[in-house]
């Protein structure tokens, strides 16, 4: 099997330079089919302008790359098999919803029995004849998800889906695309919602200030940032905990009221043996529990530290 | 390019542009059929005047059915023109064009389709405005006594059919051109502000100081292409420079949007 075909997407040295100010630097992006990707920064990392590279929108500087095993140059081979929402949704105000739908579907050759199965998947049924002016925030999102949905896509992009929606249209978006993934295509799922990602991605690609700075499994990047926390009955006994952790090697630090050990690579065995050697010092644990760390700390620990 | 040209129609079937197209160009029609027989007089003119005030006697030939509806279709244009700028421009203003082109990324394909249903439905309003101006001028016919009997003689067919083609091509020709500018400079304000400021005031005022703008100047040229030529310059020359001038600008807008990068 080609190497390419293991992969939904994958660039090489990918850039894009506007007027000298280089908004994506060398992206080495290989993001296997079928998996649930994060694309996460901040606002302004070059997410949307990357997702444009890989749309055919925007020409790319330099690098090179595929999108379902076409090279980025050639999106007339690859774009009728990828759905896109980029940005804000954007249709014509004064056509109705299914006007729309018939606008994309006429544009890219698909069935126009599609337009009522996406309607139905995204909730818009009922608000489908009226216009797409009279439609809130939420709605048009959908609407948007929905024409993404059209060509029954083996890769969806989504560029901040959640954009401006109230806490209640987040949950129902994050509801949405989960359910979009369990069908089987490749999701990439662009957000500066940090939260929202680590929720719904079992995959991740973080970029800061067009720079990569982490691809891989969100399990095996949270593992990395997991921690270990001991707290004793007493506080007054948190002191000697630390002399006994430090005995057998471990860097405690303190949280206030308890020790944090690094997780890499602490058996279960040891904390048994924790557990013992605190009893035998009189020491009463209360807690003795790994925690896991959020995406926004691991990637907070990934921009100051550099990692590239 | 027809997959492109169907959805352009069905974004076309909105209320207000059936309204647009099938009341104001009527409209402006009866306006000028009805103004252009009320001031008619009985002494003969030539050159635009003959455009714009035929006599009656010029009225009651051959060609006098459709002589409001050529007085309309000069005036058409500039309509044309900014529907046109509009009609692209708002594909950048409402971001569409990002859906427009990753669903066929032909963009050359993708915007001569758009103008192909643009002009189809400019060129289906045009029939309608001549066919309502024609019923003006035999309602305008028997109030001014003007005889008609000319008008529906294989001649006067021939004008009538004559003067529609020449106003669908003069109407193509500020439609193309609009694309183009709309597809360069991608914001509706800038564009018909350019295009208004040369078309209305910068030409007129040139050309009355120059006697070759009538010859050179696009929106000179359209307008005598729409009245089938000026006392500057006849109908084939007009239609072929006007050709040229509207092909220059349409390869520069092909260049650019093949080239530039949507960031809309």
């Amino acid at each position: 099997m080609d190497v390419t075909d293991q992969f939904a997407i994958q660039t090489s040295g990918l850039s894009k330079i506007y007027g000298g100010r280089t908004v994506v630097d060398q992206l080495d992006v290989a993001l296997p089919k079928g998996v649930v990707a994060g694309f996460v920064g901040p606002n302004g990392a070059g997410k949307s302008t990357t997702l444009r590279m890989l749309l055919g929108l925007v020409r790319p500087t330099a690098g090179r790359g595929t999108v379902l095993g076409s090279p980025l140059n050639r999106p007339g081979e690859y774009l009728p098999r990828v759905g896109a929402l980029i940005e804000a949704p954007a249709f014509y105000p004064g056509l109705t919803g299914t006007a729309n739908l018939r606008v994309v579907t006429i544009l890219g050759g698909i069935d126009p029995a599609r337009v009522a199965v996406v309607l139905d998947r995204v909730g818009l049924t009922a608000r489908a004849r009226d216009r797409y002016k009279t439609y809130s925030l939420g709605m048009k999102q959908r609407l948007g998800i929905a024409a993404a949905l059209l060509s029954d896509p083996e890769l969806l992009v989504l560029d901040e889906p959640t954009n401006g929606l109230d806490p209640q249209g987040i949950v129902d978006m994050r509801g949405l695309v989960r359910s979009i993934a369990d069908d089987g295509p490749t999701v990439l799922v662009s957000s500066h919602l940090l939260a929202e990602v680590q929720q719904v991605c079992d995959w991740l690609l973080m970029i800061e200030a067009g720079r990569q700075i982490y691809q891989g499994r969100t399990a095996d990047l949270l593992a990395g940032g997991s921690r270990l926390r001991l707290r004793s009955e007493h506080r007054t006994d948190l002191p000697r905990l630390g002399d006994m952790l430090r005995r057998h090697g471990f860097e405690p630090e303190s949280d206030g009221a308890g020790l944090l050990l690094a997780d890499g690579t602490i058996t279960d065995a040891d904390l048994a043996m924790l557990s013992r050697e605190a009893a035998a010092e009189g020491i009463t644990l209360v807690e003795l529990a790994r925690t896991a760390a959020t995406l926004e700390e691991r990637y907070g620990s990934l921009v100051s530290g550099g990692v590239r | 390019m027809t997959r492109a040209m169907l959805a352009e129609l069905i974004k076309l079937r909105r209320r207000s542009v059936v309204i647009a197209a099938a009341a104001v160009l009527p409209l402006l029609a009866i306006i000028a059929t009805t103004t252009l027989f009320a001031a008619a007089g009985t002494k003969p003119s030539s050159g635009l005047d003959a455009v714009f005030g035929p006599s009656l006697g010029q009225l009651g030939r051959a060609g006098g059915l459709t002589r409001g509806f050529t007085a309309t279709a000069s005036v058409v244009g500039l309509l044309v023109l900014v529907v046109f700028i509009a009609s692209t421009t708002s594909e950048w203003a409402h971001g569409t064009i990002r859906v427009v082109f990753t669903r066929d990324p032909r963009r050359l394909r993708v915007i001569a389709g758009k103008a192909a249903a643009l002009l189809i439905v400019t060129a289906a309003a045009l029939l309608l405005a001549l066919i309502v101006s024609a019923i003006t001028a035999y309602v305008m016919a028997s109030i001014r006594h003007v005889p008609t009997g000319t008008w529906l003689s294989g001649s006067g067919l021939q004008r009538a059919g004559g003067d529609w083609m020449r106003a669908v091509l003069s109407a193509s020709c500020y439609g193309l051109l609009g694309i183009a500018l709309g597809t360069l400079i991608r914001s509706t304000t800038v564009a018909v502000t350019i295009a208004f400021a040369w078309f209305f005031p910068l030409e007129h005022i040139i050309q009355n100081g120059w006697s070759g703008a009538g010859r050179w100047f696009p929106g000179l040229l359209f307008g005598a292409v729409a009245t089938d030529g000026t006392v500057e310059t006849g109908f084939a020359r007009a239609l072929l420079v006007a050709a040229v001038v509207v092909a220059v600008f349409v390869a520069v807008a092909a260049v650019d949007l093949r080239r530039r990068d949507i960031s809309a």
